[in-house]
């Protein structure tokens, strides 16, 4: 009996990666470090900022894709109807003009446009550290674990830009991957959003901020690669390229399915959505 | 979210492509349950098949989709809790063989499973979902007489045309001809092509086009439904692996390739509901939706409409 052909494109030759063989300088730099392990107490500063995402739908986000003002107060959810609305009036007001082709765009400026959008969100989540945080209490911890799983030692010093350029360099994909990666942060944020501590202080859990971005980048390139296209690398090649032991990236993608609660498929509209305001905010940049 | 301790492991039902498949039982609810353990791999971390699998079935919730009930994850083993089926629609025919003659199944079971095999791929194809490895071994039935699609392993989201599709898809004697000819811009017609190739299985009880290899396989499709033409597959030529020296074949009647292995008389409507699914041209074939309203099933949807 013929066996279903599991579609996968096998990496043929020995691979040539730059910097591969030393993986631990791309994102793990011997300078300054400025975050301790993410398990002791520093862990406490990831309950307790407020943040800034890419949501259409969070309060604290939708604007702030588009506008990136600091990050606004959690406890305002119930403005965020409101935010909701004028994004969306906004979008289909300039549906005309903002429309990203999703299949014919270039991508190398497509990543251009993600890593501007992702820098600006990280340095705002970055600069709004709360400094009356309280430490995480021991009961969040199993719900904090994949969390925190993506921070290492120190921060990677490796720009966004250049980290996504050398990603598509080495390990080519489509736009429609990196698009998914906008929603799948945004949901995310969602899953792990503004609660309440044992203080009664709401704080939205999972902030995407330069701790993380790295580890969040190459997991969800994994991840959404091997989801959604017929052709796709070894994990061994992706922790490579992305600068990380092929342990820690099997390790990273559980997690990640964990925090994306396994949902991975992104409509086409939703796609577009995410598009379309990638685009409006390339152009307003 | 369950935990592992909640079930209770029983004997083992299979081997999959990429896991082992135990019989469960929900300590808590006294319900059956199929535990798939996927092991991770140390090169691969997460195989595809299960993120696919489990991206995918979590979405589809309709009575003729096996249900995936739930996801248990330990560092180096994922489980996924599918809802229990009693049987596959293989091991179903191969246990009507009687000697070494393969006896197919009555016409009204054949039509009550193709009912359901199509109300389940509709549901997929409108939530633009691929499934891309239909089989019998991947149908699953129960004592109550449901069938329900399972396996999702090699399927995936269409809609958006991005370049990524294989044509390494579908197991061979169920593959259409233009993935055969290395077509990468398919579409739902994929899954048509294969249901038409299971309906006659069920018909008579032995595969419809048992090839060995690719070429084969398209020979064996040729030989009974004819070679294409450009005249009626006008893009036939521009596949990748169109041949055109094979040699030249007319289409066969499909009912005198049927009628010697089944007792039943096969009528009008069900050989132009199966050439619906036969064509060789994608863009022929029927969607699920329109088989779904074609006069062989006038009796059910007459019911349920």
């Amino acid at each position: 009996m013929e066996l279903s052909p599991r579609p996968r494109r096998a990496t043929t030759s020995p691979i040539d990666i730059p910097g591969g063989d030393r993986y631990s300088q791309i994102i793990e730099p011997h300078s300054h470090s400025l975050k301790t392990d993410p398990l002791s107490s520093n862990s406490s500063s990831l309950v307790s900022k407020t943040s800034t995402n890419l949501s259409l739908e969070s309060p604290f986000s939708s604007k702030s894709l588009l506008d990136c003002p600091p990050a606004q107060p959690v406890k305002d959810s119930r403005d965020s109807q409101s935010n909701i609305h004028d994004v969306e009036e906004e979008t289909s007001r300039d549906d005309g003009e903002s429309v990203l082709n999703i299949v014919d765009f270039p991508t190398d400026e497509l990543i251009l446009m993600v890593s501007a959008l992702l820098n600006k969100i990280v340095k705002a989540n970055d600069e709004t550290t709360d400094p009356s945080q309280q430490a995480v209490e021991d009961g969040e911890d199993e719900l904090l674990a994949p969390v925190l799983a993506f921070y290492g030692k120190n921060v990677p010093e490796i720009a966004v830009v250049q980290y996504l350029e050398r990603i598509q360099k080495y390990c080519p994909t489509t736009n429609d991957i990196f698009l998914s990666l906008l929603v799948y942060f945004d949901r995310i944020s969602k899953n792990y959003g503004p609660s309440p501590d044992r203080n009664g202080h709401v704080k939205q859990i999972f902030v995407m901020d330069s701790g993380n971005i790295h580890r969040l980048l190459i997991t969800g390139i994994t991840i959404c690669t091997k989801f959604m296209s017929d052709f796709f690398y070894s994990n061994s090649r992706y922790a490579k390229v992305g600068g990380i032991s092929l342990q820690e990236l099997n390790h990273l993608e559980l997690q990640f399915l964990v925090l994306c609660d396994f949902k991975l498929l992104v409509s086409r509209e939703e796609m577009q959505k995410y598009a379309d305001l990638l685009y409006k905010f390339g152009n307003d940049r | 979210m369950s935990s592992s301790s909640q079930f209770k492991q029983l004997e083992k039902l299979g081997n999959g492509t990429y896991a082992t498949v135990y019989k469960g039982l929900n300590k808590t609810t006294g319900v059956y349950v199929a535990l798939k353990e996927v092991k991770l791999d140390s090169e691969e971390g997460t195989p595809s098949t299960a993120i696919r699998e489990i991206s995918l079935m979590k979405e589809l919730k309709h009575e003729n989709i096996v249900r995936l009930y739930d996801v248990i994850h330990t560092e180096n083993k994922l489980t996924l809790v599918f809802e229990f089926m009693d049987n596959d629609l293989k091991k179903y025919m191969d246990s009507r063989t009687v000697g070494n003659t393969p006896r197919g199944l009555e016409l009204n079971l054949v039509k009550y499973f193709q009912w359901q095999l199509l109300q389940g791929l509709a549901f997929c194809h409108e939530n633009k979902i691929l499934h891309r490895d239909l089989k019998p071994q991947n149908l699953l039935i129960n004592k109550k007489g449901q069938l329900k699609l399972g396996d999702f392993g090699l399927a995936r989201a269409f809609g958006i045309p991005v370049n990524t599709f294989s044509s390494e898809v579908v197991t061979l004697w169920y593959r259409a001809p233009d993935v055969l000819m290395g077509s990468r811009t398919y579409s739902t017609s994929i899954d048509i092509w294969s249901c038409g190739c299971i309906l006659a299985e069920m018909i008579t009880g032995k595969p419809l086009f048992p090839g060995t290899n690719d070429e084969e396989q398209l020979k064996l499709i040729f030989d009974v439904m004819g070679t294409p033409s450009e005249s009626l597959w006008p893009t036939v030529t521009k596949l990748p692996k169109y041949n055109p020296n094979v040699q030249q074949r007319t289409p066969r009647d499909l009912r005198q390739v049927l009628q010697p292995h089944t007792k039943e008389p096969l009528d009008g409507n069900l050989m132009d509901f199966l050439h619906g699914l036969l064509q060789l041209n994608p863009d022929m074939r029927l969607s699920a939706k329109q088989a779904l309203h074609h006069p062989w099933f006038a009796e059910y949807y007459q019911h349920t409409s």
